[in-house]
């Protein structure tokens, strides 16, 4: 059973990422609907009907919603973003993100069966959950606290 | 389970990937929209994994659905009324000019 899944899981990674490069914003919501079905599909193999119905209901509601949205925005329906360099700010979120979830995956072995621990003893398992919840807590604080005072970027002036 | 687990980090780093790469507001829902599901996957996943007592993780999995939906829908009408005042999608064009 858990093939299965991870094919459709696989199946959404491509589909994502077409949804995301595609120039036509019809075809993008097209796949986010498709993604949705895999995941419909993927709850009820894993026996989770109730899940598989709400996400009906969740996917139900937010296709129609984006094509209402491009519906009553943009009569030309193509992502007109000029192509840009990646900014320094991109690529050290895109760092973080990757190191964040590399270091989540490393704790996060411990807790599943069969699989040898890669943390050391003081960090691994559920205390090193809650170590990485709440330095990640103490850096979206650093953020919010950065956006608040930083100038760069407004041209209010 | 490893490879469930690594195929749901993946769709959640494809997801973070739209965030920070896309400047189209409505490609930044969709990769929100991934992330949401990545999360939720990797919830029920671990509820089938844990075998009876997945209740709790199938809870979590359905609040994470919920939560998600209230989430993009609220970016979908900010996305519509920026579109309204400014014109544009492009969040870089957006943050250009003067509100």
């Amino acid at each position: 059973m858990l093939v299965a899944i991870d094919i459709l899981v696989g199946l959404a990674i491509v589909a994502g990422l077409i949804a995301l490069e595609s120039k036509r914003l019809k075809n993008s919501i097209a796949l986010v609907a498709a993604t949705g079905l895999i995941f419909v599909i993927a709850s009820f193999l894993l026996g989770s009907a109730e899940v598989g119905i709400g996400s009906i209901v969740v996917f139900g509601i937010l296709t129609p919603l984006l094509l209402q949205a491009l519906k009553s925005t943009t009569d030309k329906d193509i992502t007109l973003t000029p192509k840009r360099k990646t900014t320094r700010n991109e690529i050290f979120a895109l760092i973080s993100a990757a190191a964040f979830t590399i270091t989540f995956l490393i704790v996060s072995f411990s807790l599943l069966e069969g699989l040898p621990s890669l943390a050391p003893k003081p960090i691994e398992g559920h205390i090193g959950l809650s170590i990485i919840r709440e330095v990640i807590v103490l850096l979206a604080a650093l953020a919010g606290i950065w956006a608040i005072i930083r100038k760069t970027g407004r041209q209010d002036k | 389970m490893t490879l469930l687990c690594m195929l749901c980090a993946i769709l959640f780093a494809v997801g973070i990937y739209g965030v920070v790469m896309k400047r189209n507001l409505i490609k930044i829902v969709i990769g929100i929209s991934l992330m949401v599901q990545a999360v939720a996957l990797l919830l029920l996943g671990l509820g089938y994994a844990e075998g009876a007592s997945q209740g709790i993780f199938q809870t979590i999995g359905l609040i994470t659905m919920i939560g998600g939906l209230g989430v993009m829908s609220l970016m979908i009408v900010t996305a519509v009324r920026l579109y309204q005042k400014y014109g544009t999608f492009d969040i870089s064009e957006i943050r250009r000019l003067k509100g």
